[in-house]
């Protein structure tokens, strides 16, 4: 069922951390602990659903050439709502995630999804594909967020509760709740992924530039399919290896669509 | 032409409607918001506190002496009260931490004398280095100090009363909260006369701030 | 002095990318090359500053005198996203090189976390208007600054040995953790020269 097809996608396939490593302000700045991670993942699901299903279900009377400004205000509409929400109901979160919030509006997982599927899919599909690639995003700050909190101070603290009695490490190495501890925790994950899926030099991940998954694809003259293209479509475009040039999505961009640029056309 | 006008019309229309939602959500969420924000202003105040059992924002009357540069970092101040006779007071100093403002709230007893410290906020610090000022280890160094005193950082035990010993490795966020500390306490010289006014008369004078009055629990009737 | 202190903290000791996380989906994607890095972070730094000064000016003037600061995310995404149009057109109108340079990174600045994260730290942080845009020109400054490191460092990588699991984003993330860890380091900095 393509519905369901549309949901597991961005779980596994292509979860947009781990695979297309999009989103990655929060990925990276937000993930020190299990429960921060969690609610920002919380956080990005609910934008995504949101506003994939209103920009699906207003593609057919949204204007071509105002649509980026128009995803736009529909994707902080929704922002602002999730904001004055937590603000409300889960004060101490609000303050730990700060000014990672307001930042939702500019993940490129949300505008890339906006531009590449929900404009252009049912409702349904758009809203499977919104909880997909929002759980997907949730498990990867859950995955890295619980990592760095045990490798940083020993325990997994919830809802003010430790989980592991009094911490299991006898001296946490404190790096890695600081900033050098998440590049170098996302990088080593990277790896072992790569490694246990056996994609080495051409994996997905590989070929990624910002944004490139959803936002460009689309008009990639290899784009197989607006989801699948992010990874094949970029790497027709942009050169099959890291040796040719410096990926530019460009020639994928450019080649197809009205005038040729990517974005706010 | 007609075209660029139909497209800002549609847009016009898009923000107005997510304007509504916004304005909707906001109405509904804020009395929320305000009422915890309030009930943390009361228990951090009360933790400095802990004598008082009514507060009165002294902010507005405390103007003047304020706008002097050293006290740029106050941002508010409280007047604690306990059955009408004066507690102390309590400053809302947010000197710049590491990474920004570290909202620090210093409880000064009547006679200059510090009876507890809090950082409200700190979310610019470092977790597991800046951040840990916020603990009791660091923050009890400030009470039952003498009078007065002017804190300075060390980074090894403190040797005299006035020593505040940093958080390791979070020296320059341990050096805002002393800051804080030591504001707190030259305004409280400042402002030094005022306090035999006590908290009832403070009020009194201060009856221009309407906020004075719903805020003062106590001191209202005063 | 103040103003000093702001630009060394965007630039060295708060670096956008290695302290604050922001604006890391270009980063990744961008720095594969030293001269297309270089023309970003000029753009960038252009949006980040242009973006810092009108997003202060909004938020004084018009969204807390009208007390509806609920709106700052988005207004100010949308003001940035003018402000990146314009520019866009601005560019293509007088340096039409560097514009075709630069193609499909142009628009995409508008998605750069480093220009709404300046944005909202400059209210959080309560500048005046220098210091705001001191602010966002200190922000494009240290971003491009970081970068253009890292672009050197990404070309050394590919001519580099690396075991094929970490070939591409893993061992680009391990050297940004490595170069993290030693802007870091800057950290002594400001207390030796701004504390009293």
């Amino acid at each position: 069922m393509s519905v369901i097809r549309d949901f597991t996608r961005g779980l596994r396939d292509e979860n947009p951390v781990f695979r297309l490593v999009l989103g990655l302000c929060p990925t990276l700045a937000v993930s020190t602990g299990l429960e921060g991670g969690f609610w920002m993942g919380v956080a990005v699901v609910f934008v995504l659903f949101s506003s994939n299903i209103i920009i699906s279900a207003l593609k057919g009377i949204i204007p071509p050439w105002v649509r980026i400004p128009s995803f736009v205000t529909i994707i902080a509409a929704f922002v602002t709502v999730v904001q004055m929400l937590m603000h409300a109901f889960l004060p101490a979160t609000f303050r730990v995630l700060g000014l990672f919030i307001p930042l939702i509006v500019v993940n490129c997982i949300i505008l890339g999804r906006a531009e590449a599927f929900a404009s252009k899919r049912p409702v349904i599909n758009a809203a499977a594909d919104g909880l997909g690639m929002g759980a997907g995003f949730l498990l990867a700050l859950v995955v890295i967020g619980a990592i760095r909190e045990l490798l940083g101070t020993g325990n997994l603290k919830v809802a003010g509760a430790a989980l592991l009695g009094a911490g299991v490490l006898r001296q946490p190495a404190l790096i890695a709740l600081l900033p050098p501890g998440a590049f170098l925790t996302l990088g080593v994950l990277l790896g072992v992924l790569n490694h246990l899926t056996r994609q080495g030099r051409g994996t997905a991940a590989q070929h990624m530039g910002f944004c490139t998954g959803g936002h460009c694809a689309d008009q990639g003259a290899g784009g197989t399919g607006a989801a699948g293209g992010g990874g094949t479509g970029a790497a027709g475009g942009g050169g099959a290896g890291a040796a040719g040039g410096d990926g530019v999505p460009a020639a994928g961009c450019g080649a197809g669509g009205a005038g040729g640029r990517c974005g706010w056309r | 032409m007609r075209q660029v006008v139909k497209l800002a019309a549609f847009l016009m229309l898009l923000a107005g409607a997510a304007g509504a939602v916004l304005a909707l959500s906001h109405d509904l969420t804020q009395p929320r918001i305000a009422r915890q924000l309030a009930n943390e202003k009361q228990s951090a105040l009360a933790s400095v506190l802990p004598r008082a059992t009514a507060f009165s924002d002294q902010t507005a009357a405390t103007a003047a002496v304020r706008r002097r540069a050293e006290f740029a970092d106050v941002r508010e101040v409280w007047a604690g009260s306990a059955g009408g006779r004066d507690v102390g007071r309590a400053y809302l100093v947010a000197p710049v931490g590491y990474g920004g403002p570290v909202e620090t709230l210093v409880g000064v007893a009547a006679g200059g004398r510090i009876v507890a410290v809090r950082v409200v906020s700190a979310s610019r610090e470092t977790p597991g280095l800046g951040l840990l000022v916020k603990e009791p280890v660091f923050l009890g160094q400030f009470s039952g100090q003498p009078p007065d005193v002017r804190f300075s950082v060390v980074t090894r035990r403190p040797g005299a009363p006035a020593e505040v010993q940093a958080v390791t490795g979070a020296t320059i966020s341990s050096r805002a909260v002393v800051q804080a500390a030591n504001t707190a306490l030259e305004l409280e010289a400042a402002l030094g006369g005022a306090q035999a006014a006590g908290a009832a008369g403070a009020a009194g004078t201060a009856g221009a701030g309407a906020a004075d009055a719903t805020r003062a629990a106590g001191g209202g009737g005063g | 002095m103040e103003i000093a202190a702001i630009l060394l903290g965007n630039i060295l000791i708060n670096n956008f990318i290695f302290s604050r996380f922001l604006g890391l989906c270009p980063f990744f994607g961008v720095s594969r090359r030293v001269d297309t890095a270089v023309g970003m972070s000029l753009a960038v730094t252009f949006v980040t500053t242009l973006a810092a000064a009108v997003t202060w000016a909004l938020q004084r003037l018009i969204l807390e005198p009208l007390r509806v600061g609920y709106l700052q995310t988005a207004t100010f995404i949308l003001v940035i996203a003018s402000l990146v149009q314009f520019v866009e057109i601005v560019m293509h109108r007088f340096v039409p090189g560097l514009y075709r340079g630069l193609g499909i990174y142009l628009p995409l600045i508008t998605t750069n976390c480093a220009v709404l994260g300046v944005a909202v730290l400059n209210g959080e942080q309560r500048y005046g208007f220098g210091g705001a845009v001191a602010s966002g020109l200190a922000a494009g400054l240290g971003w491009g600054l970081a970068i253009v490191l890292f672009a050197s460092v990404r070309r050394r990588l590919e001519l580099a040995d690396v075991p094929p699991a970490m070939r591409g984003f893993p061992v680009a993330f391990l050297a940004a953790g490595l170069m993290s860890i030693a802007f870091s380091g800057f950290a002594g900095l400001f207390s030796r020269l701004f504390l009293r």
